[in-house]
């Protein structure tokens, strides 16, 4: 196990260099001169001059890639355009509050979802299986902005059970995670429902039963495993696209989180913090799958071995 | 009369299909007796899968169920036992191989757990001492380096490993019945010897009943006492192994006899009983096997016959009019 995560690893380091490359290009890809972009339109050549400077744009493209990263790697993402601060203390402050949204909504999805995959082909073809499958059905049709408002109009507006927005106590985390959650709870029913049907079929689960397994025995530990192999792919799969949902989430529930930052910063454009965000969020997909990587070779003794 | 360890009597399990339902065992009877090796033989889709599965119960999770008939297992029906006896039974009393060695063990779990499961849950010990057991049970089928094996995977093991294995988890409860599926076919020739070597050698050890299922008749002649052939998801014969051999009574087991390659004789084709099985849903309406049996005769597709003793021999019956016609012959010249 120890190899095989190492090599997962090391395989990561090329990713990021070719992710920070693309990154850094992003100022340049843009159509026209950065620099003349950010000072507006009616900016002197003189302002201009400072811009360009300032951004170190007069130097070789290798020099300025250099100067990123040494950066980069001392924590410094430059200034906001906009407001001046720093980029990496901005990310800072709005880090926390994305980070519980989508760890708390893939939690409960990945709860949930699971738990009605599981029963929904245990109980295939009756009364259990048909309420899940509804039940995930219903999810994935729903718009999550429509989900999101509907749940504010009768959770907060009418019963006043939950704050409308904002990240003031653990009760504002609950109906966005709701929100964002429910469609990967319902492609996660989906998938692992029929995962597991598939698992049911082979033959060690018969096996386990000729031993005299109990049923929940055979499911639980014999089938479950197994079919949570063809499940971790997705989910991690369906974790990026969290990260897209909750620019939506995070504006519909007023949530102060990197989603946010990131309309707000293109309405703007704040090409420095568009850039840091662009970077977090690549980051943080090649860690998900990594994590997916690294789960199964937990799971699959297999590729543990083979490799 | 003495209790049999296993009498099956007519034994008829069902499969939805389409809407309505075939029988896959339409009326099967045989036992076995303690210590006794009886071979199930027929072709592929003859229903000595579902037989064996019956047995067992282990019919979930297919569309298949029992429809009529009893399965006594020293005395009690199992086909009307509560599932959660059944399960005591099963893997303890009554245990059973599958024949596909490569796909039988849960590739997640270690080998040690595997084996491990069935001995806590019949034998009540203890984790440490269930793993001793296992470790006992592999060294008792022949795997070397036992001690370090119940820490592998499965896919770290060949196949006929992983039937060894198999034979250990079946045999550590100590059964007074063991199934076998086929539990060579997906082996290598040298490797079959070997597994049906260590079979017959655990069976004399442990004084335990067999029901052997195959389609391979040189596996019945080095295993069985008794034999009792399928077709169609009937019985059209039993004999015992030396009868079988020396004087089939069926066209069928004939034809299954004939068609096994012989060293000597210089053929250029190999003999094979013409057509196939017939379909589950479109039966013919007589005899099951008429429409490929060299024999046939009006009657045979008027009317399906009965399996009935073949005159003046113990144990030995055949479902076919030519049978009748020699025995009601041997009763007027008698």
């Amino acid at each position: 196990m120890g190899r095989y995560a190492l090599q997962r690893l090391l395989g990561v380091i090329p990713l990021l260099f070719v992710v920070s490359v693309l990154v850094f290009m992003f100022l340049h890809l843009i159509p026209g001169d950065p620099a003349r972009l950010i000072a507006g339109q009616d900016a002197t050549l003189e302002e201009i001059m400072g811009i360009r400077q300032q951004l170190g744009l007069d130097l070789p493209l290798w020099k300025q890639y250099v100067h990123y990263m040494s950066n980069l790697l001392s924590g410094d993402l430059g200034n906001s355009i906009q407001s001046g601060l720093a980029v990496t203390d901005m990310l800072m402050s709005r880090v926390m509050p994305t980070l519980w949204l989508t760890f708390l909504s893939m939690a409960w999805a990945l709860l949930i979802g699971l738990l009605i995959g599981v029963v929904s082909a245990v109980y295939r073809n009756r009364w259990p299986d048909y309420v899940g499958t509804l039940a995930a059905i219903s999810g994935m049709s729903v718009p999550g902005f429509w989900l999101g408002l509907v749940l504010i109009q009768i959770f907060s507006v009418e019963l006043g059970w939950f704050p409308t927005g904002g990240v003031d106590t653990w009760k504002s985390y609950i109906l966005p995670s709701i929100t964002l959650g429910m469609g990967i709870m319902s492609m996660l029913a989906r998938y692992s429902r029929s995962s597991m049907l598939e698992t049911l079929r082979e033959d060690y689960i018969r096996t386990g039963r000729a031993k005299g397994m109990r049923e929940y025995v055979v499911i639980g530990r014999h089938a479950l495993r197994n079919s949570l192999i063809q499940v971790v792919t997705v989910a991690g799969l369906q974790f990026g696209f969290l990260l897209g949902g909750s620019v939506m989430v995070e504006t519909v529930f007023s949530i102060p989180g990197l989603g946010r930052l990131l309309v707000d910063s293109i309405l703007f454009r704040d090409y420095t913090v568009i850039q840091a965000l662009l970077l977090i969020f690549a980051t943080q997909f090649i860690l998900i799958n990594l994590i997916v990587d690294l789960l199964y070779g937990v799971l699959n003794p297999k590729i543990r071995y083979s490799s | 009369m003495t209790q049999h360890l296993l009498e099956v009597q007519g034994l008829e399990t069902e499969f939805a299909r389409g809407g309505g339902s075939v029988k896959a065992v339409a009326g099967v009877d045989f036992h076995i007796q303690k210590g006794e090796v009886l071979g199930l033989v027929g072709e592929s889709g003859c229903g000595k899968s579902v037989t064996s599965l019956s047995i067992m119960r282990l019919l979930k999770d297919t569309p298949g169920k029992i429809s009529a008939g009893s399965v006594r297992f020293e005395g009690t029906d199992l086909v009307k036992l509560p599932e959660k006896e059944m399960r005591r039974i099963r893997g303890n009393d009554l245990a059973m191989i599958f024949q596909e060695p490569m796909t039988s063990l849960n590739p997640v779990l270690r080998i040690g757990l595997q084996l491990a499961e069935p001995i806590m849950m019949h034998l009540g010990y203890g984790r440490k001492k269930a793993r001793e057991h296992a470790i006992h049970m592999l060294r008792l089928v022949g795997i070397p380096r036992a001690e370090e094996l119940v820490d592998d995977y499965p896919h770290q093991l060949s196949g006929g490993m992983r039937q060894r294995v198999m034979i250990a988890m079946a045999m550590s409860c100590h059964p007074k019945l063991l199934i076998a599926d086929e539990p060579t076919t997906a082996l290598d020739v040298t490797i079959q010897a070997q597994i049906l070597d260590l079979m017959k050698s655990l069976k004399e050890e442990q004084d335990m009943g067999m029901l052997l299922i195959t389609h391979d008749l040189g596996v019945v002649a080095e295993l069985c006492d008794r034999v009792v052939v399928m077709y169609a998801g009937r019985v059209v014969e039993e004999a015992s192994v030396h009868e079988l051999f020396a004087n089939p009574r069926h066209p069928y087991t004939r034809g299954l006899i004939h068609s096994v390659p012989k060293l000597r004789q210089k053929v250029r084709r190999l003999e094979s009983i013409k057509g196939n099985v017939p379909d589950l849903s479109q039966m013919p309406h007589g005899c099951k096997f008429a429409p490929r049996c060299e024999f046939v005769m009006e009657q045979c597709l008027a009317e399906e016959p009965r399996l009935l003793p073949v005159e003046g021999l113990e144990e030995r019956k055949s479902r076919c009019w030519l049978t009748q016609q020699e025995n009601a012959e041997g009763g007027e010249s008698a």
